[in-house]
């Protein structure tokens, strides 16, 4: 996969998000920087339990890595290779479809 | 970053391409929304305007109230949801700029995601905001959508079916009582030209604006499945993996 060089706009949440937007929404946050859960939450707008939620499934499929231990309690990830891959799928969906447009 | 130049330059022209693709679609969903805003008073207005020259009188004169008042009353129920998608547009319309500004530098970016999503908001049924209680969430869009997309064809033919009760009970009879009544037949020709103008291009925009839905719908639909397949294919794979997980 092609690694963006610039880091994303950070973007505000929107009113409502289905788990596989807001899943998009953690790689692509985590693609660039190590991103603290704390981070997350507030960019993206979301619950803690919707939040943990999330993240342990993204952790289990190893989509997104939790980086060494946590000091002071907070949590930081990144998004795996597998991960960007996953992302890479999603991009090429976006590109086809305004392709076809 | 190392990676290789070609592929780079094959994603930068690909990402210009979307960026075009999303700006033209984006003008036309602002415009929609400023049309579905103002375009009721500005019937309105030319009914107003027709009562007035045509002198209309008795049925014409009470379908005409019935046209001008129907807005006065529909605006107000509308104004809110507007207002809302109005206001998610214009952050959509910012996220697409930066990016814009990102490509136009020759650097990749990802502000389409937000982007998508944005216009996500907009397009998809009003559904209660609220993730952390909704339950079967993917199930609840996927029937919404394909609600949503099951209304379109009927939606379009009401239309027309309006546009044509507009003309043939209202304009086209005003029209001849003027004409019965000693009006000018070229002022009132081209006001009735203007207006059938007018209303056949805002068939037309609405015929665009809800296949554009369903396209975007559809895009929708394959994004739920490109996400049930990361969970399917994911999912499994860490019930074979017990080892992994959140450690807090």
């Amino acid at each position: 996969m092609v690694t963006p060089t610039v880091r994303p706009h950070s973007w505000s949440p929107g009113p409502r998000r289905t788990k596989y937007e807001r899943w998009v929404e953690i790689l692509e946050a985590c693609v660039w920087e190590i991103r603290t859960q704390s981070w997350l939450m507030r960019q993206l707008g979301m619950k803690t339990q919707l939040m943990k939620e999330d993240l342990s499934f993204l952790l289990d499929a190893e989509l997104l890595e939790q980086m060494d231990e946590p000091q002071e309690g907070i949590y930081e990830f990144k998004t795996t290779e597998k991960g960007r891959e996953a992302l890479s799928q999603f991009y090429k969906l976006v590109t086809q479809f305004f392709a076809k447009s | 970053m190392s990676e290789p130049q070609p592929e780079r330059h094959d994603l930068l022209t690909g990402q210009k391409k979307t960026l075009r693709l999303m700006r033209r679609s984006h003008r036309f969903l602002m415009g929609h929304i400023f049309g579905a805003a103002f375009g009721m008073y500005l019937i309105m207005l030319w009914v107003i305007l027709f009562v007035v020259i045509a002198g209309l009188t008795g049925t014409l004169l009470l379908i005409a109230l019935v046209l001008i008042g129907t807005p006065i009353m529909i605006i107000p129920i509308q104004y809110k949801d507007l207002k809302q998608k109005y206001g998610i547009l214009q952050q959509a319309g910012q996220v697409l700029k930066d990016s814009e500004a990102l490509v136009d530098s020759n650097q990749l970016v990802t502000g389409l995601t937000s982007y998508v999503f944005l216009v996500f908001d907009v397009l998809r049924p009003s559904e209660p905001a609220d993730g952390v209680s909704e339950k079967n969430e993917i199930e609840d869009v996927r029937r919404n959508l394909s609600n949503t997309t099951r209304k379109v064809i009927s939606e379009i033919v009401f239309q027309a079916f309006l546009l044509f009760l507009l003309l043939n009970n209202f304009l086209i009879p005003g029209l001849l009582a003027f004409l019965e009544g000693g009006g000018s037949f070229l002022l009132m020709f081209l006001f009735l030209v203007f207006i059938v103008i007018v209303l056949i291009s805002r068939w037309i925009v609405f015929l665009y604006w809800r296949l554009l839905v369903r396209k975007w719908l559809r895009f929708y639909q394959g994004f739920i499945e490109w996400g049930e397949e990361l969970e399917r294919v994911f999912s499994s794979s860490s019930e074979d993996n017990s080892g992994g997980g959140a450690t807090w």
